[in-house]
């Protein structure tokens, strides 16, 4: 809040002092395409009489880009944390073959993890453990800043020799 | 160079200001600047009287073609409240 005093002289002769008082009201605008006219309105608090500037600041956006799809993999202890910053730790890989397995030996207290992209059509079959989709988190990439949602897949709890095997539909 | 036109009306949708392109800048105002408001006030401003019975203030933003899109656009408007008298 901004404050001043301003002097003005009333109709007796004598000076008067008023309290003046101003807020500034921030709106944020994306521009997407060249020439794009984009409107805004803004509610304002009671007793606001005017608005006697105004200035605006630019700032320059780095599009995310979306690469190729990839799956993550690996052991872990997170029961119930799925979190992007944690599927992303764990290997990850391209969908460079329409049938590929994984293959682990866990020790006591860890889970296998396995996440792939929602938007993506699979054959998902499981072998010598029992796998269980357990939540869908939005994952983003690392290196691109691109996010969209992982369903994520638990094994049971160690240890033990556990694999998974997917199968691309084409 | 300017990025983009603003323009701001009182909530009838009646025009009256303004064209501050010459108040645009790169990055965030300081906090002094945030202090003192006066230098915010743009030059040949038109103050925008908001009508009592709508309480909103409607602006447009309209890319100038001069930028590489896309970009982000903070627009700061200066409110005034109603004087108080001392």
């Amino acid at each position: 809040m901004m404050r001043e005093i301003r002097r003005s002289e009333g109709l007796n002769g004598e000076d008067e002092k008023y309290l003046i008082r101003r807020k500034l009201l921030p709106v944020e605008v994306i521009i997407d395409k060249s020439g794009q006219v984009k409107t805004f309105r803004v509610k304002l608090s009671p007793g606001i009489m005017r608005i006697t500037g105004v200035m605006t600041t630019m700032d320059t956006m780095v599009p995310a880009v979306q690469g190729d799809p990839v799956w993550y993999f690996g052991p872990g202890n997170a029961p119930n944390l799925f979190n992007s910053a944690f599927i992303t730790r764990l290997r990850s890989g391209a969908f460079n073959r329409s049938f590929f397995s994984f293959r682990h030996t866990l020790d006591k207290g860890q889970w296998l993890y396995y996440a792939q992209p929602v938007s993506m059509n699979f054959f998902f079959v499981w072998g010598g453990a029992e796998f269980r989709k357990r939540a869908t988190v939005p994952i983003t990439d690392p290196d691109t800043g691109f996010t969209e949602d992982y369903d994520i897949w638990v094994s049971e709890e160690g240890p033990g020799q556990m694999h998974i095997t997917v199968e691309i539909e084409e | 160079m300017s990025t983009c036109e603003v323009k701001l009306y009182n909530g009838r949708s009646l025009f009256y200001a303004c064209n501050p392109t010459e108040g645009i800048k790169s990055g965030e105002f300081s906090e002094l600047q945030k202090a003192v408001g006066e230098h915010l006030e743009t030059p040949q401003f038109m103050p925008v009287d908001v009508a009592n019975d709508t309480g909103v203030i409607r602006g447009t933003v309209k890319d100038l073609d001069n930028e590489e899109t896309p970009y982000k656009i903070r627009v700061w408007l200066l409110a005034e409240y109603e004087p108080e008298k001392l």
